[in-house]
C-alpha cells in the first residue's frame, strides 16, 4: 500500500509546490521549490548513470551468451568503461579525454550522421513520386525549399530565398503552430493528470488510477 | 529512348555523384551568392544591441553528429560577442557539447586577450535538459557551484558579479533538439530575458512559430544560418566554405527526383504502373 501510494503523494507534492511557486511569491515556497528543482537535476544525472549501467548489463549478457556479434559488445564495453574511467579519474579536461573525443568520438559520430545524405538521396530518388496531387504539391514545395536554401537557387532565380521563406513562414508554420498548441494543451492535461495522481503509468503500472 | 529506365539507375551511381558533388566545391569553391535572411539579421541585431560588459549565456546543446551545422553558428556568435565585449557564460545541456564550449573559448578567448574567470566561464555538463534550464532560472548559482575545470564559482569574478538569471542580458542556444524551445518556456516567458539561437536545418519549422511571435529573437538555420552570420560579422569560416557543396548536393537530389519522376510517368503511360 505504502509502496504504491507514496510515489503518487511525492509526485503530487513536488508538482504542486513547483507549480505554486510560479504564482505565489513566498520565501519558504521559493526555497523549497529551488531545492526540488536541484533534486530534479540530480535525479536526471542518476538516470543517465542508470542508462549506462543498463547498457553494461545487456552487453555483459551478450558476451556471456557468446553470440555471433559478441565482438561488437567487447568494443562497446571497452570504449564505455575505458572512456568513463579516463573521465572520472583524470577529469574530462585531461588531454587524453579531449584527444579521444576529437579523434574518435567526433569523427565517428559525424560519419554516422553523414550517412543521412546517402539515405535521403536514395529515398528521394526511389519514393518521391508524383503519384497524387498532394504528393505533387509536396514534391514541388520540397524542390523550391531546397533551391531557396542554397546559393545556386539565387543564381537560377533571385527571388528563390523569398519563395522558400514564404513556404516555410506561411505554409509550414501554420501547420506547426497548430501542432505546437495541440501538444502544449496535451502536456498541460497530462501534467495535471500526473500531479493529481490520475496518471500512474510512469510508476510502471498498466494504466490510470481512475478518473477517465 | 526507354524513359522508364530513368527510374532504374543503379543507386551506386547516385552515391558516387553525391560524393563528387560534395568534394569538388570544397576543393574548388564556386563562389555562389548568398543573401542574408531577415531571421539571421535579427539575431545579429539582437547581439549588436547588447552593451559592453553585459553577461550573456551561450548554450551549445549539440553533439558531434550535428557539428557541421552547429559549430559555425556557435563560433561566429562567440566572435561577435567578444567584439561586443560581452561577458560569456557557456553552459552545456548535451554530454559532449561542453567540448565545443571549451573549443570556442580556446579558439577565440586567449587570442583576444580575454581572461578566463573574468570575461569567460565554462560550466560543466548537467543532465536534465528543461529541468536544468528551469533550475538555471530559479537559482543559477546554486545549480553551478563549480566550473568545468573544478574551480569554485564563488572565486570567479564573473560569477561574483551576478546574482542570478536576472543579471543576464541575453541567452543564446544552439540546438539540434528542443532546448531552444525549453529556454523560451523556462527563461524568456518567466524572466523576460531575450532568447535567440541557432538550429539544424530540420529544426527550422519547429522554431518558426516562436520566431514569428517574437519570443525567439531571430534564428540561424542550419549551415546557411552559420554562413549568413559569418558574412554579417565579416569573418568567413567553415559555413561559407560548405555552402557551395550543399548547393551542388541539393541540385543532385533535385535531378534525382526529376529523373525518377520522368521514369515513373513514362512507365505509367505504358500501363506498367511504375512502383
Amino acid at each position: 500500500m505504502v509502496l504504491t501510494q507514496l510515489p503518487i503523494f511525492v509526485t503530487m507534492f513536488v508538482g504542486i509546490v513547483v507549480l505554486l511557486d510560479f504564482w505565489i511569491k513566498q520565501d519558504g515556497l521559493i526555497l523549497l521549490s529551488r531545492e526540488l528543482m536541484n533534486w530534479g537535476v540530480i535525479i536526471s544525472a542518476f538516470a543517465t548513470g542508470l542508462g549506462g549501467a543498463n547498457l553494461l548489463r545487456i552487453h555483459m549478457k551478450k558476451l556471456q551468451a557468446q553470440k555471433r556479434d559478441a565482438f561488437y559488445s567487447i568494443v562497446l564495453l571497452t570504449a564505455l568503461i575505458g572512456y568513463t574511467l579516463i573521465g572520472v579519474l583524470l577529469r574530462s579536461t585531461h588531454p587524453w579525454y579531449v584527444y579521444i573525443f576529437n579523434n574518435a568520438l567526433q569523427p565517428l559520430s559525424a560519419t554516422v550522421f553523414s550517412f543521412n545524405a546517402f539515405f535521403m538521396l536514395s529515398a528521394a530518388y526511389r519514393a518521391f513520386k508524383v503519384r497524387t496531387a498532394q504528393a505533387t504539391v509536396l514534391l514541388v514545395s520540397a524542390i523550391l525549399v531546397m533551391l531557396g536554401s542554397v546559393g545556386i537557387g539565387e543564381v537560377i532565380y533571385a527571388g528563390m530565398p523569398a519563395v522558400k521563406s514564404w513556404i516555410q513562414n506561411v505554409g509550414t508554420t501554420a501547420g506547426f503552430r497548430g501542432v505546437t498548441i495541440g501538444t502544449a494543451l496535451g502536456a498541460i492535461g497530462l501534467s495535471l493528470r500526473v500531479i493529481l495522481g490520475i496518471e500512474r503509468t510512469q510508476f510502471g503500472g498498466s494504466g490510470t488510477g481512475g478518473g477517465d | 529512348m526507354n524513359w522508364n529506365s530513368l527510374q532504374k539507375i543503379d543507386i551506386r551511381v547516385w552515391y558516387v555523384l553525391l560524393v563528387l558533388s560534395l568534394f569538388i566545391p570544397l576543393l574548388k569553391p564556386l563562389g555562389l551568392p548568398l543573401s542574408i535572411s531577415k531571421d539571421a539579421k535579427t539575431v545579429y541585431d539582437t547581439v549588436e544591441a547588447i552593451k559592453p560588459g553585459s553577461v550573456v549565456i551561450v548554450s551549445p546543446s549539440y553533439s558531434p553528429g550535428t557539428e557541421a551545422e552547429m559549430w559555425p553558428q556557435h563560433a561566429a556568435i562567440v566572435q561577435h560577442l567578444i567584439r561586443k565585449k560581452a561577458k560569456i557564460i557557456q553552459v552545456s545541456l548535451d554530454l559532449s557539447s561542453v567540448m565545443y564550449a571549451e573549443r570556442a573559448w580556446k579558439t577565440y578567448g586567449p587570442q583576444n586577450n580575454l581572461k578566463y574567470g573574468e570575461d569567460h566561464v565554462i560550466m560543466p555538463y548537467k543532465a536534465g535538459l528543461d529541468v536544468v534550464i528551469a533550475a538555471m532560472g530559479r537559482d543559477l548559482k546554486a545549480l553551478y557551484t563549480e566550473d568545468y575545470y573544478g574551480t569554485s564559482c564563488a572565486s570567479l569574478p564573473l560569477m561574483q558579479s551576478i546574482s542570478g538569471i536576472k543579471d543576464v542580458a541575453l541567452v543564446i542556444d544552439f540546438m539540434p533538439g528542443n532546448t531552444l524551445v525549453d529556454y523560451l518556456r523556462q527563461i524568456e516567458s518567466v524572466y523576460h530575458i531575450p532568447v535567440t539561437g541557432g538550429v539544424t536545418g530540420v529544426c527550422i519549422p519547429t522554431m518558426m512559430p516562436y520566431v514569428q511571435s517574437g519570443q525567439c529573437r531571430g534564428l540561424l538555420g542550419g549551415m546557411r544560418g552559420g554562413a549568413e552570420y559569418e558574412l554579417l560579422i565579416n569573418s568567413p569560416g567553415a559555413a561559407i566554405g560548405g555552402m557551395d557543396a550543399q548547393s551542388l548536393s541539393h541540385v543532385l537530389v533535385i535531378v534525382a527526383i526529376v529523373l525518377g519522376n520522368i521514369g515513373y510517368l513514362a512507365s505509367r503511360q505504358k500501363g506498367g504502373g511504375g512502383k
